[in-house]
């Protein structure tokens, strides 16, 4: 056994792969997968009675955003409480402090938890794409460009989400308070469709419905039209506004934090 | 009550560098080290000397300061004033994670993921301080955990003591220079006290390193322990080698006789305690002319002892807590 003589903490890569070895057998994978497939299967059955009467994918784009609110806020409280609750659990921060700056552990957590995410959108993306393709679609069939800006919206809203909650676990040791979060974001996604829109810009799991790419409304005749949206430039520059805000003050407050 | 600076190398471990008066032989030294939470001073003005290669017993009633102290050492808790010297370099918020590289701490409790192997958490902790693989069986290997069936046993199914040795093992990764270890033996039974404290014991001379131990154990400090701090309300109320503590003990001579009232009228200075009479403490010839001197007069010597005031007497009193037990 040798003296300790690196120069330094390890590099941010080996940081985060530290999260995920710490992460290990706490079935992060599993559940976030389980979660995307019941969302799946969710939306394999409501795309399949869409389609037999209305073969325009334009519909489904329209009715992503409400499964992602209810299912990606609380997979972002899983994910986020997981990742950073595995400390609390151990009494780690105490060592973990010692080794290892505050500002490069928060900073390794909150990536870990967005390549999980990213990973997590990037199959659902994929879903999305299969469903389109293997359903019997026929109009205003997602190309790349499409699927690609839908993943790219999908991410920066959980990122913001993540790091909301990866907020409230770093400052609560009880991981319940994350869960609570999720839950509560979760339902208000789901209830803040009723409310008029201006409403979902309060609300960070509404985003997902500020951010869509296809918008629709009642013609006279009571059916549905759906047409693209403009590019949700606005909804995504809050997201990313708040994930910066919430990632500096929670990792400042975190490292000035005495044990 | 004033601290009493270190004088002596007395006492160090065998084969363990001997310390020498000036600062540079001290592995930690504090100046004025104080902490406060509002109004309240928990550690207040702390000058702390831990000579190189020792094992520096710290004690004190709970809630003296002791885990705040060392707290302030690893950088966890901010101090409010003061100074800290470790391992010859001033602690600051710049270089505090640099400094540590050379230090091993277990605080309060083990720090262990529950939900991985003894191995893995050592992984993980190996590839935070960058060390080279082979230190994990050593670790393991110091603390005995490194058995088949340990290995493949996750953390949250050990014991209270196989969680306290993993702690230790952490610790001890990359052979510290410096480790400091609050409670160590809390909640162990009293094999596992025992090998906790052996541990401690050989550490200077097997690892050339200094322990810092803190404990609320009188008796623990004195048989781990070269040098002691007892620290009490936050002050440090007595700081020198075991050996200047136990000089400090009061001596003296108990004496029962067959009459002791004629006993007493012999000897100058006799005070009565129950059966017994004590007498100074005086050597081994003087207590033979004593007992010859008696036994001229008739009065048969029954038993003749010497004892001393305990360690945890020295200590009540130091800390002022005689009044209140």
């Amino acid at each position: 056994m040798g003296i300790a003589t690196n120069a330094g903490q390890p590099g941010i890569a080996a940081s985060v792969a530290l999260e995920f070895a710490k992460a290990r057998r706490k079935h992060l994978w599993l559940a976030s997968l389980g979660l995307l497939a019941f969302q799946f299967a969710w939306l394999v059955a409501g795309a399949s009675n869409t389609v037999r009467h209305n073969p325009d994918f334009d519909g489904i784009l329209y009715m992503l955003p409400q499964l992602n609110a209810i299912v990606l806020p609380l997979l972002c409280a899983i994910v986020a409480s997981t990742v950073t609750d595995v400390e609390n659990r151990a009494n780690m921060w105490k060592l973990l402090l010692t080794m290892e700056d505050a500002r490069r552990v928060v900073a390794a957590k909150w990536a870990a938890c967005l390549l999980i995410l990213a990973v997590v959108v990037g199959v659902q993306t994929a879903g999305v794409a299969a469903v389109a393709y293997g359903i019997g679609f026929q109009q205003n069939l997602p190309g790349p460009a499409l699927l690609a800006r839908y993943a790219l919206s999908t991410f920066v809203v959980c990122a913001m989400l993540i790091t909301i909650v990866q907020a409230v676990c770093l400052a609560t040791a009880n991981q319940f308070a994350p869960m609570i979060v999720g839950v509560g974001l979760c339902f208000l996604g789901l209830f803040i469709a009723y409310l008029p829109p201006v409403f979902s810009w309060f609300v960070p799991s509404a985003y997902f419905f500020v951010c869509r790419l296809v918008d629709g409304a009642y013609d006279a005749s009571q059916h549905m039209r759906f047409w693209a949206a403009p590019f949700p430039a606005a909804g995504l520059a809050v997201c990313v506004a708040v994930t910066v805000a919430a990632f500096i003050a929670s990792r400042r407050a975190f490292a000035a934090r005495e044990l | 009550m004033t601290s009493q600076v270190l004088e002596r190398p007395a006492g160090t471990v065998e084969g363990a560098p001997a310390p020498a008066a000036s600062g540079e032989s001290l592995a930690v030294s504090t100046r004025g080290l104080t902490k406060r939470y509002g109004d309240a001073t928990v550690v207040d003005d702390m000058d702390l000397e831990v000579p190189e290669g020792a094992v520096y017993g710290f004690l004190g009633p709970n809630g003296a300061g002791k885990s705040t102290t060392m707290k302030m050492l690893l950088g966890l808790v901010h101090a409010s004033g003061g100074e800290a010297v470790v391992l010859g370099r001033e602690m600051t918020p710049d270089n505090r994670l640099e400094v540590l590289r050379e230090v091993g701490s277990l605080i309060e409790a083990p720090s262990c993921y529950p939900h991985l192997t003894a191995r893995e958490n050592l992984e993980i902790v190996r590839r935070l301080r960058g060390l080279p693989e082979s230190c994990i069986d050593e670790a393991l290997s110091v603390v005995r955990l490194d058995d088949a069936k340990t290995q493949g046993k996750l953390v949250g199914h050990f014991s209270l003591g196989m969680k306290q040795r993993l702690g230790i093992a952490v610790a001890l990764m990359g052979r510290p220079r410096l480790l400091l270890l609050d409670e160590p033996t809390n909640g162990l039974d009293p094999s596992g006290i025992h090998e906790i404290r052996q541990l401690i014991r050989e550490m200077p001379e097997r690892f050339g390193c200094t322990v810092v131990v803190s404990s609320h154990l009188l008796s623990e400090i004195d048989q781990m322990a070269d040098y002691v701090g007892i620290i009490n309300k936050g002050r440090m109320v007595w700081q020198g080698s075991m050996a200047d503590l136990h000089a400090r003990a009061r001596r003296w001579l108990a004496l029962r006789t067959t009459d002791n009232a004629a006993a007493a009228g012999v000897l100058p200075g006799t005070v009565a305690d129950g059966e017994w009479l004590r007498i100074k403490a005086v050597d081994d010839a003087t207590a033979g002319q004593v007992t010859l001197g008696l036994a001229r007069r008739g009065i048969g010597v029954v038993r003749l002892e010497e004892r001393s005031e305990s360690l945890e007497d020295i200590f009540l009193k130091l800390t002022g807590m005689e009044a209140t037990l």
